[in-house]
């Protein structure tokens, strides 16, 4: 890999006159994504224990993660398995597997000597975090039918389960995806932990039929349950206060979550993707509760006012005006919502108006990345597709269990359907749920990582994606959380202004790399950056040049800087 | 014809049970009329009876492959019924035989939908209206399909207002319509199409979700507030109505899996009394509450409870089947009228053919018996009962050497298995 020179150092410039240099960033780029998870040493198969009898727990996936557990600067990747069900086989391995990155492209299978222990549950997801600030990112996963596990980063490369210390083992409740984030801006993170419904393999377990065919049962089946919120006490243990922050009266069916400021008051609000049943936006009021303001801000329905079956979520600003905004994946025939931010406390689904609408609508849509793959200085949208009947094509003429993935490039705030032009792996039809990025192998693009439900995951390459500029930004908060999460990060080129939130969370039942991800197009001069804080304090760091990794610790002008390429690392 | 003609009375006077009675009569004098097939087929159709309206087309066609308006009505009912591979493949027989057909085209195109073929949809759905200007199903189609590209969205508009010119007035139309004007931006044009859309039903919900929109839009905050709380209260009652709705159904599909699993008779029963209590129009209900008293021995009540059925849905050629052989020993009268009953409403089934023969035998109506189970015998020619029954039946009216054939093709059927 040959690393090229900014143009910024071959021919310094003046700010003043690099602003002038801005061309349109490239929007005609020719990236590509290969299927590299067997090169890269990635065995993992997740086990969804089907029967005939279709229980609902079998086709919800499980999800995937990237992690730097050991602070080597190269994103790891966690993989979350799934579990038993009544009528298959108990002695299975359903256990987790966590990849140590070699540096050069393959990993290591490192799970029991990290201290991962063997899944005994049903898996779900899995929230990255640093929730002690001790500089080690922790893994919180999620379950059906058992705890949810808390595995504190020991800094050693090892992990040790915390939950019944630490108090998230929840009550039994069938989680899904969960965020880590600092909803009282105290310096420590919280946890949100979605909740689905109240199916059980014991106790709740209808048998749905289509006809004479059993089908898996839809939310409609069961009934919802208010999701958990814990505010860290900042002693390693954790308080529930859903009733207090008034989130329990919601009984939702959720599956995904986003924290987002959508409002920029300072506060990171939370967005719940709920399934059949309204999503909700939990304004943070910033005494410790939060308004459920779903219907009223535009972003509980879809455009015609019905509910959707609402999967993942994630946040970001796809229209470059600096606002959050939100991309929700949901059931074919309905389709991949995307609600525009309009910076008055409203949302405006805007998916037909963008291009969106028509090519998600045949896909069951899980995990997505609303992520700048190609540098191009503007987020497109990565979603991981499959149906929820392994029987879909028997229930409805032109439904597939399978399917391919989609990836709509965002050009000037519209979408275009560009799946088969970007890597034949796209197209393949898989069952695929979950769905994380990070730029694993720290060549200067975004990667990305899908779990299959019942089968292997893809671990996605990106080639091509750093032909375009970009930067990545890694924070570190020292009034705020460590992670810098909930931190609202401005980056600025000629009259250009891209804003980015700092959060693992998003997606489906998964947790991405944190750090600050930009593409630049073909500019190559410097830059400037804005940190906003959770704490409050606002950090400005100008003539930063592209292609490199920044350190920015807060409250601090100074940065270290780490210039990538692969198996190798220079800090400055 | 006079059975048809009856049948056209009987349903005008929504004597529904009698008009298909009528009208099976009239199909089964004349096999070739498309015009008594189709009557049978819509009405069960308009009765809830799909699959017996397809086995209804699907015969005629077999017999006449050619009838196009055969082939347009089974096209219909695929759709209807979400059979969309079906329904493609009727409207292709269909346009192959007449490929200037406006109704084929569009049929084609709402299948491709189905299908979730949306290109082929559209190219389908502008040929019908190329040789249709003012196919009104044809352009209401295309107007959805475009609203969902915004490189499209006027073509929906003229499709939308093309469809109401041509008469399609509906509400749901003026919303779509109001609904796409406001994606263009043009808020005040939407809010008269939405607003024209509750006029003729104001509870219609989705307009009120959209007027909020438009109304913030435009600026008047204090309608959009007004229409978003109607948008409120309208869903919260919907959803109440559905919850209660949907409780019996629910309970009907947990006693179901308790049936299936055997082993809790008892709690399936309870789950089903439940069921019947949550929902009393839920004829099924009844009839699961009437099987398992049958099988308890319980013919009393089981009757009880299948007449409370065919209160509910008197259409269903099973219920009357099922009462018949619940009367059989106890009131041959009941049993003799039950059973013509469901031989009305459906004369294809051998075991109803079978059952009356063996009443009339019991009257010593031996020709009547022999009519019946010949009947039975043309329907399921390798059903060994009828066979048995006509064999012990002939020898009454003296045919004794038919009797003998019969008896040994029932040996045949059932690899010589005595008579129990």
């Amino acid at each position: 890999m040959q690393r090229r020179l900014p143009a910024a150092v071959l021919f310094p410039l003046l700010a003043v006159e690099a602003w002038a240099l801005v061309e349109s960033p490239d929007s005609d780029s020719s990236i590509t994504f290969r299927d590299v998870t067997a090169q890269a040493g990635i065995d993992f198969v997740h086990r969804n224990s089907p029967t005939p009898k279709r229980y609902a727990v079998a086709t919800v996936g499980s999800g995937c993660g990237f992690i730097d557990f050991d602070n080597d600067g190269y994103q790891d990747i966690l993989l979350i398995n799934g579990g038993w069900t009544p009528g298959t086989d108990k002695n299975l391995s359903f256990d987790h597997s966590l990849y140590r990155n070699r540096r050069d492209g393959t990993f290591q299978e490192v799970t029991s000597q990290a201290g991962i222990e063997s899944n005994s549950y049903y898996g779900m997801g899995v929230a990255v975090g640093d929730y002690d600030n001790d500089g080690f990112d922790d893994i919180f996963i999620t379950n059906f039918s058992g705890p949810d596990l808390l595995y504190r980063n020991n800094g050693n490369g090892t992990f040790r389960n915390r939950s019944p210390a630490a108090g998230v083992g929840g009550d039994g409740r069938w989680s899904s995806s969960a965020a880590f984030f600092d909803y009282d801006n105290d310096g420590f993170l919280d946890l949100y932990v979605v909740s689905y419904t109240d199916h059980s393999l014991e106790k709740n377990n209808p048998i749905c039929k289509h006809g004479p065919l059993v089908a898996t049962c839809g939310p409609e089946a069961f009934n919802g349950v208010p999701d958990v919120l814990y505010r860290n006490r900042g002693d390693g243990t954790f308080a529930e206060v859903g009733q207090k922050a008034r989130i329990a009266q919601f009984a939702g069916k959720g599956l995904g979550v986003a924290p987002l400021d959508y409002d920029r008051d300072g506060l990171v609000d939370i967005y719940v993707a709920n399934d059949g049943v309204d999503n909700y936006l939990f304004k943070n009021e910033g005494d410790g509760s939060f308004s459920e303001v779903g219907l009223l801000s535009g972003t509980a329905l879809d455009e015609n006012g019905e509910p959707q079956a609402g999967m993942g979520v994630v946040a970001a600003d796809y229209d470059g005006d600096g606002l959050l905004d939100l991309a929700v994946t949901n059931l074919d025939l309905e389709y991949l919502a995307l609600y525009q931010n309009k910076g008055d406390g409203f949302f405006e689904d805007m998916s037909s108006r963008t291009g969106v609408l028509a090519p998600s609508r045949p896909f069951v849509g899980f995990g997505l990345g609303l992520i700048d793959v190609d540098n191009d200085s503007d987020p497109d949208l990565v979603v991981a597709n499959g149906h929820v009947m392994d029987n879909a094509a028997q229930l409805r003429a032109g439904a597939t269990y399978r399917q391919p993935k989609l990836l709509l490039e965002n050009v000037g705030g519209l979408f275009e359907d560009v799946t088969s032009e970007r890597g034949e792996v796209l197209v393949v039809p898989q069952v695929s749920r979950g769905l994380a990025w990070a730029d694993y192998d720290n060549d200067g693009d975004l990667d990305v990582l899908v779990s299959n439900c019942g089968g292997s995951p893809v671990l996605l390459r990106n080639e091509g994606g750093n032909e375009n500029a970009w930067l990545q930004l890694r924070l570190v908060g020292r009034k705020s959380n460590r992670n810098g999460f909930g931190a609202l990060v401005e980056l600025r080129f000629g009259e250009k202004r891209l804003v980015s939130q700092v959060t693992s969370a998003g997606s489906y039942l998964s947790a991405s790399d944190y750090r600050v991800h930009f593409g630049l197009g073909d500019y190559h001069g410097n830059v400037e950056v804005t940190v906003h804080w959770p704490s409050g304090i606002r950090d400005d760091i100008r003539e930063l040049q592209p292609r490199q990794v920044v350190v920015l610790e807060e409250g601090s002008t100074n940065h270290s800087v780490t210039v990538l390429d692969p198996g190798t690392q220079s800090t400055n | 014809m006079l059975n048809y003609q009856l049948g056209i009375l009987y349903q005008a006077q929504n004597q529904f049970r009698k008009a298909i009675a009528q009208y099976w009569k009239s199909r089964s004098l004349d096999e070739d009329s498309d015009l008594y097939s189709l009557a049978l087929a819509s009405i069960l159709f308009h009765c809830k009876q799909a699959r017996e309206a397809i086995q209804v087309l699907q015969t005629f066609l077999e017999r006449h492959p050619k009838s196009l308006p055969g082939i347009r009505f089974l096209c219909r009912i695929y759709i209807q019924e979400g059979q969309f591979d079906q329904a493609l493949a009727s409207a292709r027989k269909g346009l192959m035989l007449d490929p200037s057909d406006s109704y084929g085209h569009y049929l084609l195109g709402v299948s491709h939908k189905g299908l979730m073929q949306f290109e082929d949809a559209k190219d389908a759905l502008e040929q019908a209206v190329a040789l249709a200007p003012s196919l009104a199903e044809a352009h209401l189609e295309l107007g959805l399909l475009y609203s969902a590209d915004h490189k499209t969205f006027g073509r929906a508009v003229e499709n939308l207002k093309t469809a109401v010119s041509s008469g399609l007035v509906r509400p749901d139309v003026r919303k779509n319509l109001g609904f796409v004007l406001l994606k263009l931006g043009e808020h005040e044009k939407a809010v008269e199409q939405l607003e024209l859309a509750l006029q003729g039903s104001p509870d219609y919900v989705e307009p009120h979700f959209l007027l909020a929109d438009a109304y913030r839009k435009l600026g008047m905050k204090e309608k959009a507030a007004a229409a978003l709380e109607r948008f409120r209260f309208l869903r919260k009652t919907a959803r109440e109505r559905l919850a209660v709705q949907n409780r019996g159904p629910r309970l009907y599909a947990q006693g179901m899996d308790l049936m299936s699993k055997q082993a809790a008779p008892e709690k399936a029963y309870a789950a089903f009394l439940e069921s019947v209590e949550a929902s009393p129009h839920m004829d099924l209900g009844y009839y699961r509450l009437a099987q398992i008293d049958t099988r308890r021995g319980n013919s009393q009540r089981a009757a009880d409870w299948i007449r409370q059925a065919i209160q509910v849905y008197p259409l269903d050629a099973r219920y009357h089947f099922v009462l018949a052989g619940l009367l059989e020993q106890t009131d041959a009268a009941g049993s003799l009228d039950a059973v013509k009953t469901a031989i009305g409403l459906n004369p294809t089934n051998a075991d109803y053919h079978n059952l009356l023969g063996n009443l009339f035998f019991k009257q010593d109506d031996f020709q009547g018996a022999v009519q019946s189970y010949r009947r039975a015998i043309e329907i399921d020619p390798d059903d060994p009962i009828p066979h048995l029954n006509l064999a012990t039946t002939l020898p009454r009216i003296g045919a004794v050497q038919e009797a003998e054939r019969e008896r040994e093709i029932y040996f045949r059927l059932t690899g010589g298995r005595n008579p129990e």
